[in-house]
Parts: C-alpha cells; sequence; structure tokens
C-alpha cells in the first residue's frame, strides 16, 4: 500500500465506489493489504485471523523478535482475536520468519 | 452505512451463497462499513477474485455475529475533517495533522487528530447515561441533561495528545500507530463539567486509588474487551478533569467521542476516554489489557531494540514538548526576508518557562518571545524572527523548557512501544539571493 492518502483523495474515490457494488469496497482493502503479506505457510493464517480487526500494515511495517511477536499475539488473544495454539505457533513462526529481527 | 442492505442484496442471490452471504456480512456489514477506501483500480481488480475467498476462508473464518449497534463509517467520519488531515491506519481508524497545519490558536475539531481503539459508535444523546459506581457513598446514573444542570459547567482549552504521537522519529520503530514526527496532538476548548463535582457528589470512598473509565465503542469481534483506563484519584479531582460534551462550543463529533467524553488533559490521550458511559472508583489501577500491555513504559531505560522489562510504569502526563508550526518544512524564501517563526509549546502537568531557537544546529539558542499563558494545559504559542543573510538550506531548531527545568532532548528516550516522542523538533527552509 501506498504512503496514507489525502482525506480529499478518499472523498473523491468514495462517491466513485458508492455507485459501484458494496461487495467492491471490503474486498478491495482485504486485497490491498493481503498483497502487503510476504507469501509463505501461515500467510493465510495470518490475513484471516489478524486482518479479522485491523490492518496488516501494523505488521509489516515493524520487525520483532520471536519473542516479541509472540508478546504481540498474546496480547492480541486478550483482545479478543480467536487465534488457537497451534494457530498461535504458526503465526508466530510465520511472522518471525518474515517480519523478524 | 450500508450494512442493513448487505442482506438483502445477498438474498437475491439465493442460498447457494450463503457461504458469500456470510464473508459479505462480516466484510461489507463490518469492513466495509468502516474502511475508508483504497483506489478504485485495485478494487476492480480485486472482484474478479471475490469468488475464490469463501472457498478457503470459511473454516478459519466464521461469519461473526451482528454488532451490536450502529457505527459511524470512516467516509463519514472523513468527510468531516479538513482534507490536510491525512489516514495513517483504517482499521482503526487513526488520522494525523502535520505541525505546519496547526497554526490556529486553538485546535478546530476538523483538525484534532483520530485515535480509534475500536470502531466509532454511532451514539445519540437522547437517552445516553453516565454511571458512577465502585468505591461511592451514593452510585449515580445521570443523563446528559441532569449532568449538565447538577453541575457548574467550564470552558478549558487542554492538550490532546496520543501517548503514541511521533512515533516514526524512534528508530527501530515500535510498533502501533506510525504517527509522523509531528501531529497526533491538538489543543482545542473543551466544555463539560468537574469530574471532581461528579465524585464530590456521589461521595468518593477514603480506599479509594483510582478511578476508571469505560467508553461504549465496540470491536469487529464480540471478544474485544473494552478499552478501559484508570488515572490516579489526585488526577480525577484536578479542576481541569472534565467530563466533556462539547469542542470550541460544538457538540463533540462523533468519532470524537459523542455524546460524552473525558477530558484528562496534558496526559496521554488514552486517558481522555471516548464515548463515556462508565465511571468506577477503585481500590487498585484497572486491570486490563490497556493498562497492562499498552501505554506503559519500562521503568529503566533499555537498549533501542530491546524487549518491555518486567519492571514497566504506566504512561501518565506528557513531557515538555514543542513544534514549529511555520514556516513549513522546505519554504523558500530569499536574502534579507523577515521570517516569522512560530509554534506551540507545551508540558504536561508542568508549565512553560521557556523556547529557544537555534539556527547552527544547536550550537547557540536565542530565545523566541512567548505569549502569555491561557489555560494550565493549553499549548503556549511562541514567536520568533529570522532575517537570513546568505542563501542555501537553513535549519530551524525550537527547543522548549518546563517549570521545572526539564528541556527537550535531542532524541527521546527509546522504548519498546514508542512513547512520549518529545525530540526537539527541526524545519528547514530554502534561502534564495534577493
Amino acid at each position: 500500500m501506498k504512503r496514507p492518502k489525502a482525506f480529499r483523495t478518499t472523498a473523491s474515490l468514495i462517491l466513485l465506489l458508492a455507485a459501484g457494488s458494496l461487495l467492491i469496497v471490503p474486498l478491495a482493502a482485504g486485497q490491498q493489504q493481503a498483497e502487503k503479506l510476504v507469501d509463505g505457510p501461515g500467510a493465510d493464517l495470518v490475513r484471516t485471523k489478524c486482518a479479522l480487526c485491523h490492518d496488516l500494515g501494523n505488521i509489516t511495517r515493524i520487525r520483532q523478535t520471536r519473542e516479541e511477536w509472540a508478546d504481540t499475539v498474546q496480547t492480541m488473544i486478550k483482545r479478543g482475536a480467536p487465534i488457537t495454539p497451534a494457530e498461535m505457533a504458526g503465526i508466530v513462526d510465520y511472522l518471525t520468519k518474515h517480519y523478524g529481527k | 452505512m450500508e450494512r442493513d442492505d448487505a442482506p438483502n442484496e445477498d438474498q437475491q442471490q439465493g442460498q447457494k451463497n450463503i457461504i458469500t452471504r456470510r464473508t459479505f456480512i462480516k466484510s461489507a456489514g463490518r469492513l466495509g462499513a468502516i474502511l475508508a477506501v483504497g483506489s478504485a483500480a485495485i478494487a476492480l481488480d480485486a472482484t474478479a477474485q471475490t469468488a475464490q475467498t469463501p472457498a478457503s476462508a470459511p473454516s478459519a473464518a466464521p461469519a461473526a455475529p451482528p454488532l451490536p449497534g450502529p457505527i459511524v463509517a470512516n467516509a463519514a467520519v472523513i468527510a468531516e475533517k479538513d482534507p490536510v488531515m491525512k489516514v495513517l491506519t483504517e482499521r482503526p481508524l487513526t488520522a494525523n495533522v502535520t505541525a505546519e497545519n496547526l497554526n490556529d490558536a486553538v485546535t478546530p475539531a476538523n483538525r484534532l487528530f483520530i485515535r480509534n481503539n475500536l470502531l466509532t459508535p454511532d451514539l445519540q444523546a437522547a437517552g445516553h447515561t453516565l454511571t458512577i459506581k465502585g468505591l461511592v457513598v451514593k452510585q449515580m446514573t445521570l443523563t446528559l441533561d441532569e449532568l449538565k444542570s447538577s453541575f457548574p459547567s467550564v470552558t478549558v482549552q487542554g492538550m490532546l495528545e496520543c501517548a503514541g504521537s511521533g512515533r516514526t522519529s524512534f528508530s527501530p520503530l515500535p510498533k502501533g500507530t506510525p504517527w509522523s514526527p509531528t501531529g497526533g496532538y491538538g489543543c482545542p476548548r473543551w466544555t463539560g463539567v468537574r469530574l471532581r463535582d461528579i465524585l464530590k457528589a456521589a461521595g468518593v470512598k477514603p480506599s479509594a486509588v483510582h478511578v476508571a473509565f469505560f467508553g461504549a465503542d465496540f470491536g469487529e469481534l464480540p471478544t474485544a474487551p473494552p478499552v478501559a483506563r484508570s488515572i490516579p484519584v489526585s488526577k480525577a479531582m484536578e479542576p481541569n478533569t472534565l467530563v466533556a460534551w462539547a469542542i470550541n462550543g460544538e457538540p463533540l463529533p462523533k468519532v470524537h467521542g459523542f455524546p460524552l467524553r473525558m477530558m484528562v488533559p496534558g496526559w496521554v490521550g488514552s486517558a481522555s476516554t471516548k464515548w463515556l458511559v462508565g465511571i468506577d472508583v477503585l481500590d487498585a489501577p484497572f486491570k486490563g489489557t490497556y493498562m497492562d500491555d499498552s501505554y506503559r513504559v519500562p521503568a529503566y531505560p533499555v537498549a533501542p531494540g530491546e524487549r518491555m522489562p518486567k519492571e514497566s510504569v504506566s504512561t501518565e502526563a506528557w513531557p515538555v514538548k514543542s513544534v514549529i508550526t511555520a514556516p513549513a518544512p522546505n519554504a523558500r524564501f530569499k536574502i534579507g526576508d523577515s521570517i516569522a517563526v512560530a509554534g506551540k509549546a507545551w508540558a504536561g502537568d508542568t508549565s512553560i518557562a521557556k523556547v529557544e531557537i537555534s539556527l547552527d544546529e544547536g550550537a547557540t539558542w536565542k530565545p523566541a518571545a512567548l505569549a502569555k499563558p491561557g489555560d494550565k494545559y493549553a499549548w503556549r504559542l511562541f514567536t520568533h524572527t529570522v532575517r537570513p543573510r546568505r542563501q542555501g538550506y537553513m535549519t530551524i531548531l525550537a527547543r522548549a523548557t518546563d517549570s521545572k527545568g526539564n528541556v527537550q532532548p535531542i532524541v527521546s528516550t527509546w522504548n519498546p512501544l514508542g512513547y512520549f516522542w518529545n525530540g526537539i523538533h527541526r524545519v528547514g527552509v530554502s534561502i534564495e539571493k534577493a
């Protein structure tokens, strides 16, 4: 995704898209986010679970150690993320491999 | 905004699209309603892949139940804002205004930054109540009218600043909202009643230690806990701590907490709970993920990039800080021009003692002129005139000192969650031959 857009740009697009199918808008954004994530085992899990509530940019712009990613995912579980222990392991593996430091 | 329409459209498509419908309700009903749009070109490309999404998604992404109440779409929030604002994240919605767009002495509501943790609830004033409970003699539930008629109204200009303001100045970049080096703060006038008047009416028991605030916002998942935070009783009793319903004389915009919010000026923004419905007087700080996992800094300095140590403390008042709001970065002047440097300085719970300007990367400093102090938690305006004598690039630095002698650092102490950036602000301009 490009750098944040000015409201003016966004506002003009709203009119454009409001005329189209309602289906377009959310999937467009979802697709936009999905394209940002590095492919690999666990990527779908991250797309499915983490993107339930927040932009994937929150992930891709930072680099963290395995311990830090585990802390982050644990906090997200406390904040309601429906992630099982097995899924958490897969997510942390993926994030550490592609967004580690 | 189109949540009600979503099922109707799907019903026309029939039962075979049940998974599509679920996905649709989840994405269109929730994400769609709140997402600011991306580019139209990407939107059209994405439709081709729509049909593939349900095939891989259903087992991993069960349909979420309906939201507990109506929300305001991001597009509607944005429509009320000044075009100078930039969206940083769409989910949750955050939006920034950089220093050169904060020249107003009083921040207009349409240039106040946005920092949601969850969705923007579409609340109504009618029927809205505030409940005060916990360690009080008399538990109370007040309507907005009762609140306004029971206690004296006060208007206070005060700083509201996200704890992570300026986060992208930290290296390495900590997780969290990517606030630009300037922005993530504003200083409007707030009208409401003093929290202490409410607490006195309820009768705070001697065992009270912290006061927690609860908002009516909710997340996309029913499992999302409320964004609840608490502050010490001493700050709750501070006369500038308000339960507010107006900003610059107008009702709060929905995204800024309509119809009621906390205003704890000078402290991290997360203390100023939006969409306020509950106040709980406690015998200890509130326990919850927004107290325990966020809004904390290490109890001692850690190396950049280190993990949060076990010893950490909750973020409270902002340290001394200043920004140059004029000239704008990369402005062009001529030799001999009179350049009006202007800016704002603020200092959490203390006050501003002086602001200095440097044109030589901090080797020498000259005092800026300070405007008369206003309300205790309002930013202080400063001005300084510069007359450049040679051509080339010139960097203007501003540095504030507070009433306790604390000076802005060159670079703020790194911390794992990227809070309290108050490093010296610099603006570069070009000087051309006359």
